[in-house]
């Protein structure tokens, strides 16, 4: 009698709890290539080359910023992002003593600053920013802001967004 | 799958928990409470037939009762050991139940949340949700903001950098009104003339700090002059803004 009661109620609880259990957490990656950012200044266009290998690089003599969309897929996610990884590259010896430094916005369908994250890179080739923001708007937006001193990249974009 | 099914199985589960326990203690009593009416009957009958003194049967059939009681008071109490225990573990699954049925409930109202959030909103709730939301994570960030205790050394020191910082260029258009840092967190109070110039720090501000406090958050407030007040948090590294 009592083994009996205890495998049926074992049973039962078993299944609620089966039939309910959350599943792992679950992750969307996109990616996109650096072609995709933009001057920030519409009228910089020339000093920028956009090429699909190279993403958007920065060929004039001075330190110049460029914008990148970032694609939301979760609009009701209100935990900001998992991961914004950046690959860029710098020319150590065009770049002087000026870093990289790439920021990932987090903002309000107004426009304000719900979170941002901000990292630089002082060294010679290729690198890979990690980003990350940890508060996000409902149908809010990320953006990523990188400044690059001369003949600086920013070749590839991706974005780890909780699901 | 719908949303009645977890409630019945929960239901059922607790039902027949709670009626199995009862079942098996309602036996044991009924055998327990058998065997002492058959006792005090046997009893009865031997002091009723022949009570003899000096009889030695008697003496012996009197102490092998009394021992059967104890027998019985001891099986008594080992029954009632069980019936508490029974009464306890039932109870710890009705609370653990009670917990499933309520996460269950917690659940289907987030499912509810989600699927009201995955229609088309109007400008006007899109406008109204945004606001609500704002006036939520401003008060989370203030919140945050007074329980990060004090370290005296960092706060001198990073007061001393932001001050520094407002003297950058790019910064000359804000104004800062008042600077506060605890362990790990700093708060800027700063005014600009105008919208456009509040945009513009928001752009230059986290480049600006990028070593020392590489994550922000800002909320910004129209005054009726036209000027635009930002209250900013910043963390460490290392360090979240709620």
């Amino acid at each position: 009698m009592q083994k009996t009661t205890h495998l049926l109620c074992a049973s039962l609880i078993a299944s609620v709890s089966s039939v309910f259990s959350t599943p792992s957490l679950a992750v969307d990656i996109i990616t996109v290539p650096g072609s995709i950012c933009e001057p920030e200044i519409g009228a910089q266009q020339a000093f920028f080359n956009n090429t699909v290998t190279n993403g958007i690089q920065n060929i004039s003599a001075a330190t110049r910023s460029v914008t990148c969309p970032l694609v939301r897929d979760n609009h009701n996610n209100l935990n900001g992002t998992d991961s914004v990884l950046v690959v860029v590259f710098r020319d150590g010896v065009a770049a002087g003593n000026t870093p990289v430094t790439c920021t990932l916005y987090s903002k309000s369908v107004s426009g304000g600053t719900v979170a941002s994250n901000t990292k630089q890179f002082l060294g010679a080739g290729a690198t890979t920013l990690a980003l990350d923001v940890n508060l996000s708007a409902l149908n809010g937006y990320y953006a990523l802001r990188c400044t690059l001193p001369p003949q600086a990249r920013v070749i590839d974009i991706v974005i780890n967004e909780p699901l | 799958m719908t949303s009645a099914h977890p409630w019945l199985i929960a239901a059922c589960a607790l039902n027949i928990g709670a009626l199995s326990s009862t079942a098996y203690v309602a036996l044991q009593y009924t055998d327990v409470n058998a065997r002492m009416a058959a006792l005090a009957q046997s009893g009865d009958a031997a002091g009723a037939s022949s009570v003899k003194p000096g009889d030695e049967r008697n003496v012996v059939e009197v102490s092998s009762l009394l021992q059967e009681l104890d027998l019985l008071k001891t099986e008594m109490r080992a029954a009632q050991r069980k019936f508490d225990d029974w009464a306890t573990k039932a109870k710890q699954q009705q609370s653990a139940l009670e917990e499933a049925l309520r996460t269950i409930q917690l659940k289907a109202e987030a499912r509810n949340t989600v699927a009201s959030q995955d229609r088309i909103l109007t400008a006007d709730e899109l406008e109204y949700q945004a606001r609500r939301q704002t006036e939520e994570y401003a008060a989370k960030a203030r919140d945050h903001f007074q329980a990060d205790p004090i370290d005296l050394k960092w706060s001198s020191q990073m007061t001393g950098i932001i001050e520094e910082k407002f003297n950058n260029p790019e910064l000359k258009q804000a104004t800062l009104l008042d600077t506060e840092c605890r362990a790990t967190l700093c708060r800027l109070s700063v005014e600009h003339t105008n919208a456009q110039r509040q945009a513009d720090f928001e752009n230059q501000l986290p480049m600006l700090f990028a070593a020392e406090l590489p994550h922000t958050t800002m909320f910004q407030e129209e005054l009726a002059n036209g000027s635009v007040r930002t209250t900013v948090y910043l963390a460490r590294e290392g360090h979240n803004l709620r």
